[in-house]
């Protein structure tokens, strides 16, 4: 029946959404609560931070320090580093996807009931689709507590707050997308997870190594880094930026669609 | 592919790996199965029979060939086949963390359709207790809510992959009353297996596979009542008869047991066997069919010796 794929998969992984929610929000509250509760700090901690290396500051996303000088400078910058941390969840929800039940054998029992390949894939993407939005909402949640509870105020809107969470969702949902086309391409669960480790650890690479180097072709380069369409600066100063968003969302559906086409001509695994 | 067979395969083939490299796990396969039989797929482990099962369920694809279960395709009429057939497969596995009804509730809903009076009835049957996680069950078990999941939709084709291993002698015969209502109910089981006495005892028909090519489709009680039993004499003085009755057309295999009998291979008819026997004092005579897994074993001409020793056993004990 269509549907019982989807919600079977958010039956049993509702507690992930709360586990997963709860860890993120407590990310994304800390900043707030070890603001400075001056802008004398804050400026006291710009003039330390000048004092580093400025390529080692723009290998980890502070090639501007300046931006530190503002609540919501330090804010962006921290949670610039959210999609490494929703990064880890989309491997694990990939794998899920058709690697965990493939590769413990399961599978041969699923696929013996009623369920076409590409519904098992797209209602299950689908279902960690809607999970990982839960998962942002809590994040945003965070933020909103945090700007509550800040020693100092943080210039911000709850709407820009909350869009920022949610642009993780996108580029998390792309990492996903990768590690099911791998998935249903090679069929063993390690070997697709070590292998969207590599794409994780390497876009990241990437996208650190085109900020130091700074020039045309190397921001050119980084566009191929899913790190680069996560801006946590740019996403409190504008929310969604929905262009990238819709260019992201249809990236993820060209990879689901192509992952359905792969786990459909190939044998399961036994 | 004609429709009157419920189960249908022509030439149906598997290679796995390419090249040199390739393993054909199945060839040329041709078998048709009846409705309304218990049909046995006999064979030791390796001989093609899962692979067979899961190129019927569109699970693996197969090199060349077609198979039709129910007069649909089995790759492109799949999922149609799927909502017609009940499986269990050889290697069960399942969600380690979710209770069994949990899993017996989610295939209601992939399927639009639960009756939880027949569950309860098949899990009483099994003495099955549905409340607790898979990762709590023993191997039987697990199998006894394989067979549940196989058996809950009361399909007209089930397909089981060695269905009995890990179950208890009683739970044996739960299963084989099971299988022959459903056979009287008009449905068709298709069974595959390595233990012979499990065939023996419910199928209507037996293939034999051996290294991915059929070798024989029987009838059991043909397969039963092969031209040749074990005879064992018990004479009073067993000197020299081992060497005499060696002589006697029909006869071979002979041994002599416990000092005081001849054990042999009778081929066709008695009386030349009796005519040479008569001048010695037989204590008693014992005849034996043979067991399906000797008849079965007759098929693989490289391995009789298994054959023998496990009869010298036999006889020993």
């Amino acid at each position: 029946m269509t549907g019982s794929v989807f919600f079977e998969t958010l039956r049993r992984n509702w507690r992930q959404i709360i586990y997963w929610g709860i860890g993120l929000a407590l990310y994304a509250l800390y900043p707030f609560v070890l603001l400075p509760d001056s802008t004398d700090g804050l400026e006291g901690m710009v003039e330390l931070m000048e004092m580093f290396d400025s390529n080692m500051l723009a290998a980890v996303g502070l090639a501007d320090v300046s931006a530190m000088a503002t609540p919501v400078g330090i804010v962006g910058y921290t949670i610039n580093f959210v999609l490494l941390v929703t990064a880890v969840f989309a491997v694990i929800a990939g794998l899920n996807v058709t690697s965990a039940e493939e590769d413990a054998g399961i599978m041969d029992v699923l696929l013996s009931w009623p369920i076409p390949r590409w519904r098992l894939v797209i209602e299950k993407a689908l279902a960690y689709g809607v999970m990982m939005i839960g998962i942002a909402i809590f994040m945003g949640l965070g933020m909103l507590i945090g700007k509550q509870i800040a020693p100092i105020e943080v210039e911000v809107t709850n709407g820009l707050l909350l869009s920022a969470a949610l642009s993780v969702v996108p580029p998390t949902l792309v990492i996903m997308a990768v590690t099911i086309v791998v998935s249903t391409v090679v069929r063993r669960r390690a070997m697709a997870a070590a292998v969207s480790g590599v794409f994780v650890v390497a876009s990241f690479m990437l996208d650190a190594v085109a900020n130091v180097a700074g020039t045309g072709f190397a921001e050119s380069v980084s566009r191929f880094s899913i790190f680069s369409y996560y801006d946590g600066f740019e996403a409190l100063a504008s929310g969604v930026d929905v262009p990238v968003a819709a260019m992201l969302i249809s990236l993820l559906a060209v990879m689901v669609a192509a992952s359905t086409v792969f786990f459909h001509r190939r044998d399961i695994a036994v | 592919m004609a429709s009157e067979h419920v189960i249908e395969t022509s030439r149906l083939t598997k290679v796995y790996g390419r090249g040199d490299k390739g393993f054909t796990a199945l060839r040329d396969l041709d078998l048709q199965v009846r409705r309304g039989e218990i049909f046995g797929y006999l064979g030791p482990n390796g001989a093609g029979k899962t692979t067979t099962i899961r190129m019927l369920l569109d699970l693996i694809r197969p090199t060349r060939g077609q198979a039709s279960i129910l007069g649909l395709d089995a790759h492109h009429d799949s999922l149609a086949i799927r909502r017609r057939v009940g499986f269990l497969p050889g290697e069960l596995n399942l969600w380690r963390n979710e209770r069994a009804i949990d899993i017996v509730k989610y295939q209601g809903k992939v399927f639009g359709s639960l009756d939880m009076a027949y569950v309860n009835q098949l899990a009483e049957r099994f003495q099955f207790d549905l409340t607790k996680k898979m990762r709590d069950y023993s191997t039987g078990n697990k199998r006894k809510l394989g067979l549940i999941l196989a058996l809950m939709q009361r399909q007209e084709v089930v397909i089981l992959d060695e269905p009995t291993s890990g179950l208890d002698p009683l739970m044996q015969q739960n299963f084989n009353n099971l299988m022959r209502e459903i056979r009287d109910e008009g449905r068709t089981v298709f069974l595959s297996s390595h233990v012979l006495s499990e065939v023996q005892a419910i199928c209507d028909r037996v293939a034999v596979l051996r290294h991915g090519e059929l070798k024989a489709v029987e009838q059991v009680e043909k397969l039963t009542h092969v031209d040749f039993r074990w005879v064992t004499l018990k004479f009073r003085d067993v000197a020299g008869i081992q060497h005499h009755l060696e002589t006697v057309p029909g006869v071979s295999d002979v041994s002599t047991i416990n000092g005081d009998s001849v054990r042999l291979k009778l081929n066709g008819e008695f009386d030349p066997l009796l005519r040479a026997a008569v001048d010695h004092y037989v204590v008693d005579l014992r005849v034996q069919e043979p067991t399906l897994e000797e008849i079965f074993l007759t098929f693989y001409d490289d391995e009789p010796a298994v054959v023998n020793n496990n009869r010298a056993k036999e006889y020993a004990s």
